[in-house]
């Protein structure tokens, strides 16, 4: 059943790019480089305000992570097992208590974060998305005209998901009892999220044209390629690579501008160019690596081929050393530029972030990132599963130890907002195709 | 007897941490400090389970908020049952290191269980309750698809086709299967193949017509493809890889991250193996039917035999392959022909 197998991985690609394109990758475009940004809260003066005697000195207060993998690999055991044991429905007890372990673990100033979500509400967000999927699922199997419907109408309410997300996550953050809330509305979502997966689909949609509008995409005998066409795709494309990273900007902004800590709200002072420069030495890295990369491959292959000729027979162990130090080099490679456009806008958009008094430096190195990540999916899969609680340990105490606090004031004067109650659906579609900040 | 113990305190409207010592005496709440004078019906209060090393922390009817670095200073709400008392229990296991092997030996048992017997039997209980019109619908699509994608009309002659059809419609009276099946004949990029789509269609490439020796052969392939849609074998993968997703979903709880990734791997070994049970039991089925047709399963191996020494493709180690090997399909068949 090829085909089946093509649709889902196709249906699993969408999902992945949604996802990509919904969150851009994060961080600095200078750390790579180990250089610190020229208005870090680092590089700041911390003398007490003249002409305000009554302010504080300002104190940067690092984040601290407590946690341990010996600790959380109990907890995350318990959880699965449970799990197991309730066909899925302690699920949402589990959820809550790993999220609680990292947010209690995490302290500023002494004090730890809480975690407030109600196992309740999410039982209700992972029933209603289970049912979604398996109903979309089905429906493309069966019923292919309702399931394309449905997978529609399941896109178009990513930025509804992820806005919804957005509010479950810091409606239920908490910090020395005052939550944390997003100010975001759904029109400015739908901006951010929905006009650069639609001009992709249109896009793919062109591509796909000749294939939709039933000729096969099996190359005719002696059929010449459409020239306008291939133009028109590659300038497509080019159009599409150029307005990517504004869009990241404007993933970026929607979260960070629109956060608040009880009746604190947050501002943004970040601008889009920055992202265009960690982008450019992105897609920079990429074109560098591939070109050494291919030259190595080739010389390799050249190689090999020589060895047939000589020997007149095929080297088996040749070629699957060939495709695996391929495979193992891209991997690499598409670790660390990930790493590098995460950590590069991550880093940029905590810099350029305020909340009231508060002030955040993150100085996460996309290296050391990627060879956490690479590392983590090793012992991971050495490890059959079991190492996976370390590599969320480590992977997060990395992220929350890198997070410096600059405060000027009094930690103490912080006010509370009406607490409301908030629906888990969003965060539970959010989490389960890892829609996700990671903060 | 009245305890104190030491405490933080948020009130829940400002952000000040208030330092403050607390009693508890039977279901009275007092929480004392320099400007805090508080006391609460521990019945309305909500008491956060513990959890690792953490300090514990109670909230209040009002929304204000009670740590404590001691463990046990909450224990009365506990000692209740309910809920605390299920999370006191689960804490007591989360602390422990021989429940965790315990756990962990539970649950790699579950998995096993449940990937070995559980989805199997499930995937056939659905498959076969699926209904026929459902069935062919499927192999159908399948097919419109596959004609889309990669396959070219026959270049046979039309009476190359209505030959092998009356040999396959005879095979079938002879061995005793119920109905005539039809067979399509199409021309395929990837050389000698045969593939059975759900509702009793078998796919015959050119490519397998020309390299099979002598209609006994093409007989063993068809009859292999028709067990597989007697069993319903496609159907039941579509069934066992749903069954799969959902059993990865749940145990890792996303399907795109880095611990979904993890979980890829551990997914394609299990397809795999299913796929494997799949044609030996096709193999199975086909070679009794040889046998009562009167071919034996001669054929069946000497089209196995050929089939590997043309094929010069690098063929990875059997645990990965979708088919079992060669030489224990041809030992499996000797076996079943004693």
């Amino acid at each position: 059943m090829t085909f089946e197998n093509w649709c889902q991985s196709m249906h699993y690609d969408l999902l992945t790019n949604i996802r990509q394109n919904a969150y851009s990758d994060t961080l600095i475009y200078d750390t790579f480089f180990g250089m610190r940004a020229k208005d870090s809260i680092l590089d700041r003066p911390t003398r007490p305000t003249k002409q305000n005697p009554e302010e504080r000195e300002t104190r940067l207060l690092p984040l601290d992570f407590t946690g341990t993998a010996g600790e959380f690999f109990r907890i995350w055991i318990v959880n699965i097992t449970l799990t197991i044991l309730t066909l899925g429905i302690y699920g949402a007890w589990a959820k809550v208590r790993t999220r609680r372990y990292f947010h209690v673990n995490t302290l500023l100033d002494g004090q730890a974060f809480d975690y407030l979500a109600r196992p309740g509400t999410i039982l209700k967000g992972h029933l209603i998305v289970a049912g979604a999927i398996l109903l979309i699922n089905f429906s493309n199997r069966f019923f292919p005209l309702t399931g394309f419907a449905l997978s529609i109408a399941a896109w178009c309410s990513v930025p509804y998901l992820l806005y919804k997300a957005h509010r479950f996550k810091l409606r239920n953050s908490a910090y020395r009892n005052i939550r944390f809330h997003f100010t975001g509305g759904l029109r400015e979502a739908y901006k951010a999220y929905a006009i650069f997966p639609l001009a992709a689909l249109f896009s793919l949609i062109f591509y796909m044209l000749p294939v939709i509008s039933g000729t096969s995409i099996k190359p005719e005998p002696g059929a010449a390629p459409n020239i306008i066409i291939i133009m028109l795709s590659v300038v497509l494309s080019l159009v599409l690579l150029a307005v990517y990273p504004y869009f990241a900007f404007l993933h970026r902004r929607y979260f960070h501008e629109n956060m608040a800590y009880g009746k604190t709200a947050g501002s943004f002072r970040g601008k889009a160019k920055p992202f265009y420069g960690i982008y450019a030495s992105a897609v920079f890295m990429m074109l560098a690596a591939f070109f050494f990369g291919g030259l190595l491959i080739g010389m390799s292959a050249g190689l090999i081929a020589h060895l047939v000729i000589e020997s007149g027979q095929i080297s088996k162990t040749g070629i699957m050393g060939i495709t695996l130090f391929s495979f193992i080099s891209f991997a690499l490679l598409f670790t660390l530029v990930r790493q590098y456009i995460y950590s590069g806008t991550f880093n940029y958009a905590w810099k350029h972030t305020r909340l009231g008094p508060v002030e955040f430096d993150v100085s996460l190195k996309a290296r050391d990132l990627a060879w956490i990540r690479f590392t983590n999916i090793l012992a991971i899969v050495l490890s059959v599963g079991l190492l996976i609680p370390w590599a969320k340990v480590r992977r997060a105490r990395y992220i929350i130890t890198s997070t410096v606090v600059s405060f000027s004031g009094d930690m103490d004067a912080f006010e509370a907002d009406t607490v409301y109650d908030e629906g888990a659906v969003g965060d539970t579609a959010a989490d389960f195709f890892d829609l996700d900040f990671g903060w | 007897m009245v305890t104190t113990y030491h405490g933080t305190y948020f009130d829940g409207k400002s952000s000040r941490a208030h330092e403050v010592t607390f009693t508890i005496g039977g279901k009275a709440l007092s929480i004392r400090g320099e400007i805090v004078c508080e006391d609460f019906d521990l019945g309305h209060c909500t008491l956060e389970p513990a959890l690792g090393n953490t300090c514990r922390t109670l909230y209040t009817p009002g929304g204000g908020r009670l740590d404590t670095p001691d463990r046990d200073a909450f224990f009365p709400l506990e000692e209740t049952g309910g809920d605390a008392g299920m999370f006191r229990l689960i804490h007591f296991l989360e602390s422990r290191w021989t429940a965790a092997f315990g756990a962990v030996a539970i649950t790699v048992l579950l998995i096993l269980v449940f990937s070995i017997k559980g989805i199997p039997y499930l995937a056939e209980a659905a498959a076969f309750s699926l209904p026929e019109e459902v069935v062919n619908a499927l192999g159908r699509r399948a097919l419109e698809q596959a004609d889309r994608f990669f396959l070219d009309p026959s270049e046979l002659d039309e009476d190359e086709h209505l030959r092998i059809q009356a040999l396959v419609d005879q095979f079938v009276s002879e061995s005793g299967l119920p109905e005539p099946r039809a067979l399509v004949f199409r021309k395929s990029p990837f050389g000698p193949n045969a593939f059975a789509l759900p509702g009793y269609t078998v796919v015959l490439t050119d490519e397998l017509v020309s390299f099979v020796e002598g209609d006994e052969e093409l007989l063993g392939v068809v009859a292999h493809e028709l067990a597989h849609m007697k069993m319903r074998h496609a159907a039941r993968t579509l069934l066992q890889g749903t069954g799969v997703f959902i059993m990865v979903s749940v145990l890792l709880g996303d399907v795109t991250s880095i611990t979904a990734a993890a979980g890829t791997l551990p997914a394609l070994l299990l397809k795999s193996r299913y796929s494997r049970e799949f044609e030996q039991e096709a193999d199975a089925i086909a070679s009794q039917w040889m046998q009562a047709a009167g071919y034996g399963v001669e054929p069946m191996i000497a089209f196995l035999t050929r089939l590997e020494n043309k094929d010069l493709r690098t063929g990875g180690p059997e645990f990965l392959s979708t088919h079992p090997s060669v030489e224990n399909r041809i030992s499996d068949l000797r076996k079943l022909a004693e």
